[in-house]
């Protein structure tokens, strides 16, 4: 029977992982600041052909340049940018952004980011005996790489170091944490 | 941001994507004639004309003023915030209805998870996953943290959250970031014994 003074949990959401912006985003942002360049030249283009500022209008300016065009290696050269670029932006339009975020253990929804889980073996492997300086210099989602500077037993301050990881962040995620040691002259 | 925005990004970027691609096919056909054929030279008689006309300025003009705030409407739009604000409460009924401000939920759990766990510049925010809202708490790290008190403020936080809503489906999720790097102080306080 269960414990009537035990709040019911509502059934949990499914746990779909935390998400950069996809790279749609990105897109549509930079179109988004060329239909305000266009709306801008509009305005220019207007004023000028108006006598209201000097100068001349921008749209006629490309339009002369464009007048008398061949199929020169120049055209060829930005036909394969435009292709290679659209087909960039053809292929992440409908891909999701990447896992920001790593799942950790257990029942609670609490996800770390890699960086998170580096900074804290760094700082535990820095507070374990015989270690001068600990940092996490090798960050990646699946592995971490925290180097230990020493002047005493490697081995025994790799011991505490691991020890020490092994606490905090133990396994909150599964991400692997190794421990380098560099032993320098005392 | 929303999904429907999102959805929005996703058509429009597909567009500009086969736009370009189209752009730079045609491009590279005109080059080297494969599938079509088309004069040597670029002519824009056609086109000067229109451009040299007295009403093309005022087109013009209009329609990029309206493509211009379209585009502004467009980007500031990314900038809303995405989760709903409010719920309707499962205890809603004939005689009225209940509704929680889950903004206001989301920011006190944020500083209720600064107070019991060793997290700093704790944000709440809201997200809709299905049926569910999600009430997400993000902050950063303290390097010093033990990774168990974090669990156990978290699994504190969902369980504060799941008395107070207990059958309206409204859950929390922590997301945790690295530490913000701080300026290294030209004295340090540390002091090493070994």
């Amino acid at each position: 029977m269960s414990d009537p003074t035990v709040a019911a949990r509502p059934a949990s959401p499914p746990r779909t992982p935390p998400r950069a912006r996809p790279a749609a985003v990105t897109t549509s942002a930079v179109l988004a600041l060329v239909l305000i360049a266009l709306g801008v030249v509009s305005v220019h283009d207007l004023a000028a052909s108006q006598g209201w500022s000097s100068g001349s209008s921008w749209t006629r300016s490309v339009l002369d340049s464009v007048e008398g065009l061949t199929a020169s290696v120049l055209v060829v050269a930005v036909a394969v940018v435009l292709v290679l670029l659209g087909l960039v932006v053809l292929l992440t339009a409908f891909r999701p952004g990447r896992r920001t975020h790593l799942p950790t253990q257990g029942d609670a929804d609490l996800w770390v980011s890699a960086g998170a889980l580096a900074a804290l073996a760094g700082a535990s492997a820095d507070r374990a005996p015989g270690v001068i300086s600990a940092e996490a210099t090798r960050i990646r989602p699946r592995s971490i790489t925290v180097d230990v500077v020493t002047h005493q037993d490697p081995g025994t301050v790799e011991a505490a170091a691991r020890a020490a990881v092994d606490t905090s962040p133990g396994d909150l995620a599964k991400t692997r944490i190794d421990i380098r040691i560099k032993e320098v002259p005392r | 941001m929303t999904r429907k925005l999102l959805g929005i990004d996703r058509i429009v970027s597909a567009l500009v994507g086969l736009a370009l691609l189209a752009l730079g096919l045609y491009l590279l056909d005109w080059r080297f004639g494969v599938v079509g054929s088309y004069a040597d030279e670029v002519r824009i008689d056609a086109v000067g004309t229109v451009a040299d006309s007295g009403w093309w300025p005022w087109a013009f003009a209009a329609a990029g003023v309206l493509l211009g705030l379209l585009g502004l409407y467009w980007l500031l739009a990314h900038l809303r915030r995405p989760g709903p604000g409010t719920r309707r409460l499962s205890g809603s009924g004939a005689h009225g209805r209940l509704e929680a401000d889950l903004r206001s939920v989301a920011d006190t759990i944020a500083g209720r998870l600064e107070s019991t766990a060793p997290v700093t510049g704790a944000r709440g925010t809201t997200r809709s996953v299905g049926a569910h809202t999600l009430l997400l708490v993000r902050g950063q790290v303290e390097p010093t943290a033990d990774a168990r008190e974090l669990v156990a403020a978290t699994e504190a936080l969902e369980a504060e959250v799941a008395r107070a809503f207990p059958t309206d489906q409204v859950t929390c999720r922590v997301v945790l970031d690295a530490p913000r790097r701080r300026r290294l102080a030209r004295t340090s306080n540390r002091v090493r014994v070994s």
